[in-house]
C-alpha cells in the first residue's frame, strides 16, 4: 500500500540538461512548460518534452544576437517578478530589407507567460489576449480592430519569420517559422494578430521606456537611445499642447488686464475741435489758424486729426505752434487714409507741457486755388497699444510652433506604416 | 443521495467523497479508479502517473470567482498535439461544480450548461462560424482532438471509456469563452470566462523552488 497521490507541494526548482548536440548545460527555468530549448553554446534547437532529446534543427553560428538582458534575468514589471527564460529574433522583409526586432520571453510560475519586444530601442510589454478582437473596415477604408472597448488603427501587414533562438519556450518552436502578422495602434498600445497555419493569436503591447527596462531588470550602464518615432508610442504633444495653450490663456488673461488698465490710463479726451476754411488769397500764401486752446496741466502726447473732403488739398502742411514761444511743436506723422469721405492725417507729439497752444495749416507751397474745409480734432493722453497686440502674437507663436510639431510627429509615427508617404 | 464514505472495492481502505454529487474518484492507497453508483463503489481500472506538471493548482487549493468561495477537488488532464492543459474540477460551497482550466498558466473557469449545447456534426466545424450564447457573439478559434492523461481526485463523470475526444473552443471579443465538448453522443456545451491569476485569489497553491 503506497500513500496517496497527491502531487508535491514545493515544485522542484531550474533543472538543467546536456545538449544531445555538443554537451553543454542547457539551463531549464520553465519547470515543465519548457517544450522546446536551444542550447547557448552550439544552438541546436532541442526538443524537451520527451526524455530523448531530438535534436530538430540549428541555428547558424552568424545569426548569433547576444539578449541585451540576459537569460535568467529577474526583473519587475507592472508588479510583478519576471524571469527572462527565452529569447529570439524576428525578421520582416519590406521590398527585400530586413527589418528585424528581439523578443523576450518573460515567465512567472504563477502569473505565466508575457514578453518584451524591442526595435530600435522602442521597447512594448505584451501579454496575450484571451479574446478575439473584432476586426472592421473603417471610413477612410483602412482596418480597425476592437477590443476591450478600445478601437486599434491598422498600421501594417507583413510576414515575420523566427530568424534566430535562445533558451527556452513553452511551445515548438520551429527554425524558420513564418507568421503573417497585422499591427493596429492605439498608443501607448499597439495590438497584434499573428496568424500561423490553422491559429490566430492576438496579443496586446504597451509601450515602455528603455530606461524602465534597465531599471526593472538592473542591467549595466543606460539603455541605448530609441530612434526615430515608434508606431505606438504616446506622442509628448498633446499634453505639451494642452499646458502650452494653457499657459498662453493665462499670460492672455494677464494681458488683457494690462490692456484694460492702459486704456483706463488713456483718457483719451478731446482738448479741441475746429472748422476752418480756407479761400484762395487775394496775394501771399494761403494760411489757416485754429484758435487757441488751453492745456491745463502736461500731457503724455496730443492726437491732432485733420481732416478734408477735398482730395486736392491732401498735401497740406499741419503744424502745432506753442503760442508762449510762438514756435511749432515736433510731430510725428500718426496715420493717412484716403477715401470717398477725402482724406485724413493724423499726427501726434510727445510729452506737452501745459500751456497755450494753436494748430496752422498751410496748404502745400501756400497755393490754393478753391475754397477748402479742414475739420481739426486735438486728443489728449492718447494710448499707444499697438506694441500690446504685438506681444500677443509672440506670445501664441511658441504654441503654434508645438501644434505644428505634433501634426509633424504623427506624420512621421505613420511613415512607415503601410500608409505611410514612404510605403 | 449516496453514502459520502465507503470502501475502495480493490484494498478495502476508506474512501471520501469531499463532495456529494461526485461520480468518480481514485483510492489514494491503490490507485484503483473507483466510479461511485447509488449503492456501492465500483473499480473501473487503475490510475496512471500524472505526469510532471508545474500548475501552481493543487488538490485542496482555494479560491474565488465572482465572489463565490470553491476548493479543487478534483482534475483531469488533457493532452493534445501540442501539448497539455488542466481542468481542475471545483467545488462551491453552495455544492455547485464548475471547472478552472489552466492551460500554460492561462486560466479559465466555466461550467457545464447541459442540453444547451447547438446541434452540429463536428466534422463540420470550422474556425471562424460565430455562435450566439446568452447575448454574446462566440467565434469558433479552435478545433482540437485530445485525450486524457490522467485524472486525480473527485470528477463529476467517469473517464472511462474514452480514447480520442473532440473539444471545439469558442471565443468572445471580451474574454468569454465556450468549449464544445464531443465526448459523448451528446455534446456537451461550457460557458465561461478568462480569469487572471490575482483574481482568483488562489491559496494552498504550490510553491516553486527559487520563487
Amino acid at each position: 500500500m503506497s500513500g496517496p497521490v497527491v502531487e508535491p507541494a514545493m515544485v522542484t526548482g531550474a533543472r538543467a540538461l546536456a545538449c544531445p548536440n555538443c554537451g553543454g548545460t542547457v539551463d531549464l527555468r520553465g519547470f515543465a512548460h519548457t517544450r522546446t530549448a536551444v542550447c547557448t553554446h552550439c544552438l541546436t534547437l532541442i526538443d524537451a518534452s520527451t526524455p530523448e532529446l531530438k535534436m530538430l534543427a540549428r541555428f547558424d553560428e552568424k545569426m548569433r544576437v547576444q539578449p541585451a538582458i540576459p537569460l535568467g534575468t529577474r526583473g519587475q514589471l507592472g508588479g510583478v517578478v519576471w524571469e527572462t527564460i527565452g529569447f529570439q529574433v524576428r525578421t520582416t522583409w519590406v521590398d527585400g530589407v530586413p527589418y528585424s526586432w528581439h523578443e523576450y520571453l518573460l515567465f512567472n510560475p504563477y502569473e505565466g507567460f508575457r514578453y518584451l519586444t524591442v526595435y530600435n530601442g522602442h521597447w512594448n510589454f505584451v501579454h496575450t489576449l484571451a479574446g478575439v478582437s473584432a476586426v472592421f473596415p473603417a471610413l477612410n477604408g483602412r482596418p480597425v480592430a476592437s477590443t476591450g472597448g478600445v478601437t486599434y488603427r491598422h498600421y501594417q501587414h507583413g510576414v515575420a519569420q523566427t530568424t534566430f533562438v535562445l533558451g527556452e519556450f513553452p511551445w515548438a518552436i520551429e527554425a524558420g517559422e513564418q507568421v503573417e502578422f497585422d499591427d493596429y495602434i492605439a498608443p501607448p498600445r499597439i495590438l497584434s494578430r499573428e496568424a500561423s497555419a490553422g491559429e490566430v493569436n492576438w496579443s496586446c503591447g504597451e509601450y515602455i521606456d528603455g530606461a524602465q527596462i534597465w531599471q526593472a531588470f538592473k542591467l549595466p550602464g543606460a539603455a541605448p537611445a530609441a530612434v526615430g518615432i515608434s508606431s505606438n508610442q504616446l506622442s509628448p504633444y498633446p499634453q505639451k499642447i494642452r499646458h502650452m495653450w494653457g499657459d498662453f490663456l493665462k499670460l492672455g488673461l494677464v494681458w488683457l488686464v494690462v490692456l484694460l488698465v492702459f486704456m483706463m490710463l488713456g483718457r483719451n479726451e478731446q482738448v479741441a475741435a475746429a472748422h476752418l476754411e480756407l479761400v484762395p488769397p487775394e496775394a501771399g500764401f494761403a494760411t489757416g489758424v485754429t484758435s487757441e486752446f488751453e492745456l491745463k496741466n502736461a500731457v503724455s502726447n496730443l492726437h491732432i486729426d485733420v481732416k478734408s473732403p477735398d482730395q486736392d488739398a491732401n498735401e497740406t502742411e499741419l503744424a502745432l505752434i506753442d503760442r508762449s514761444t510762438g514756435r511749432p511743436v515736433g510731430l510725428e506723422s500718426a496715420g493717412h487714409q484716403e477715401g470717398s469721405f477725402g482724406w485724413s492725417r493724423e499726427f501726434a507729439t510727445g510729452r506737452l507741457s501745459a500751456g497755450e497752444y494753436a494748430i496752422r495749416l498751410e496748404p502745400e507751397g501756400g497755393a490754393l486755388s478753391h475754397k477748402t474745409e479742414y475739420d481739426v480734432t486735438v486728443r489728449r493722453d492718447v494710448m499707444h497699444t499697438g506694441w500690446l497686440w504685438f506681444a500677443l502674437l509672440l506670445l501664441a507663436i511658441p504654441p503654434l510652433l508645438t501644434t505644428f510639431r505634433a501634426g509633424t510627429f504623427e506624420t512621421q509615427r505613420w511613415q512607415e506604416s503601410d500608409y505611410g508617404s514612404g510605403a | 443521495m449516496s453514502e459520502r464514505a465507503a470502501n475502495c472495492p480493490g484494498c478495502g481502505a476508506p474512501v471520501q467523497f469531499a463532495w456529494s454529487s461526485a461520480v468518480q474518484t481514485a483510492c489514494p492507497y491503490c490507485h484503483a479508479i473507483l466510479v461511485r453508483h447509488d449503492v456501492d463503489v465500483e473499480k473501473v481500472g487503475e490510475v496512471a502517473d500524472l505526469p510532471p506538471d508545474a500548475s501552481p493548482i493543487q488538490i485542496g487549493t482555494e479560491g474565488q470567482y465572482e465572489g463565490r468561495a470553491f476548493h479543487v477537488i478534483g482534475r483531469i488532464r488533457y493532452a493534445w498535439a501540442q501539448g497539455n492543459w488542466n481542468e481542475w474540477h471545483i467545488a462551491f460551497t453552495d455544492n455547485t461544480n464548475g471547472w478552472l482550466a489552466d492551460a500554460q498558466l492561462n486560466y479559465a473557469v466555466s461550467f457545464a450548461r447541459p442540453g444547451e449545447a447547438p446541434q452540429v456534426d463536428p466534422q463540420a466545424l470550422q474556425p471562424g462560424q460565430v455562435f450566439p450564447f446568452e447575448q454574446r457573439n462566440y467565434i469558433v478559434t479552435t478545433i482540437t482532438p485530445a485525450r486524457y492523461e490522467g485524472f486525480e481526485g473527485e470528477l463529476p463523470f467517469t473517464t472511462a471509456g474514452h480514447g480520442q475526444m473532440l473539444f471545439a473552443d469558442l471565443r468572445t471579443e471580451d474574454a468569454h469563452f465556450a468549449t464544445l465538448d464531443f465526448s459523448d453522443a451528446q455534446p456537451m456545451l461550457y460557458l465561461g470566462r478568462e480569469v487572471a491569476f490575482d483574481e482568483l485569489k488562489l491559496k494552498n497553491v504550490r510553491r516553486f523552488e527559487g520563487w
